[in-house]
């Protein structure tokens, strides 16, 4: 580990271990912030995998019937009765907080018939392919919302693993580093004026020891 | 806050989307994944007014066809994680699944965790 580029004072050593201070409470914070946001994650991510493939199967079957209704009619038919829908589809967003990260949820809104269209010239089929796709869109809206939640821990959950490595394998290990540093060039100093007023002693003693030989 | 209405809007070919377009979902046609991404960005840059300044997505959901997904890069998927609307979930067309949901999902765990725990 590499010590920070400072001065080896006693002023920058109580700013460092002010600092230590600082960087370890916040390296405890953030670790439990990761936890928290791990094991919502978990919860959320496992609850995604389970519906992902429950709509994929529903909204295959709901393609199928399209397809069959479709290539019974006539396309321009079919285009002509599916172009002016009456049917509204609207989301209520509400957003959570969840540890700081904003999740949305959304409630599905439906208007209107989505059977909106001449008997005459449309197959049974088409009516029931489009209620399929109707059955699987409340699916779909939960799908979109869990997944947008997981999309938003999981990356909320990477920056704060990214944050905690760094306190706890850059910053703090760095910061004691240095704090050790400097508390030894003190020490070091410290003994160099003791030793260094031992000597100043001894020679004035030595002196004076002299001058009183001589007056003798 | 009130609570706002938000649109859904669907990205895909024009055979796979008519069917979410008689949900009354707003259905963009897109023949190719470039044409697709074009279209997505242009439908989550979209806002609407409501006074005073302020400005809201209009779209909470953007359905895509996975085959118009996959080829989404790393820098793609930054930009639509910015904010937290508008979601956007991939979805299989006619063909069937090709797996990519579940691979996006694997992805994110990745992200989150640092390796792929489920395996």
């Amino acid at each position: 580990m590499a010590k920070l580029n400072v001065n080896p004072t006693r002023m920058e050593l109580l700013n460092l271990k002010k600092q230590i201070k600082t960087a370890t409470r916040g390296h405890k914070l953030l670790r439990d912030k990761q936890d928290g946001l791990m094991q919502k994650f978990m919860e959320i991510i496992r609850e995604a995998r389970t519906l992902r493939s429950k709509v994929e199967e529903k909204l295959q079957g709901a393609f199928k019937n399209f397809m069959q209704a479709s290539a019974m009619m006539y396309p321009e038919v079919l285009e002509n009765a599916l172009l002016y829908p009456s049917a509204k589809v609207s989301l209520e967003v509400e957003t959570k907080n969840v540890m700081s990260v904003r999740i949305p949820n959304f409630e599905l809104k439906q208007e209107g018939n989505i059977l909106n269209y001449g008997y005459l010239q449309t197959s049974g089929e088409l009516d029931m392919s489009l209620e399929a796709f109707q059955e699987v869109l409340p699916l779909l809206i939960q799908l979109a919302e869990i997944e947008r939640q997981a999309e938003r821990l999981a990356e909320e959950t990477e920056k704060t693993r990214r944050r905690v490595n760094a306190l706890e394998h850059m910053l703090l290990p760095n910061l004691k580093e240095t704090v050790k540093f400097i508390s030894m060039k003190l020490e070091e100093a410290e003994r160099s004026t003791i030793t260094g007023t031992l000597r100043i002693k001894a020679s004035m003693e030595a002196e004076e020891a002299e001058a009183k030989a001589k007056a003798a | 806050m009130a609570k706002e209405k938000y649109n859904l809007a669907i990205i895909g070919t024009k055979d796979q989307i008519l069917g979410f377009k008689a949900l009354g979902m707003t259905a963009v046609n897109a023949n190719n994944a470039d044409e697709a991404k074009a279209k997505l960005f242009e439908l989550v840059a979209e806002n609407i007014d409501l006074g005073d300044g302020e400005t809201r997505k209009k779209y909470a959901i953007i359905f895509m066809l996975e085959e118009y997904m996959a080829p989404l890069t790393k820098d793609d998927y930054k930009k639509l994680n910015k904010e937290a609307l508008p979601a956007v979930v991939p979805i299989p067309g006619v063909k069937g699944t090709e797996g990519f949901g579940l691979t996006r999902i694997k992805r994110m765990v990745e992200q989150a965790v640092g390796s792929d725990i489920f395996g």
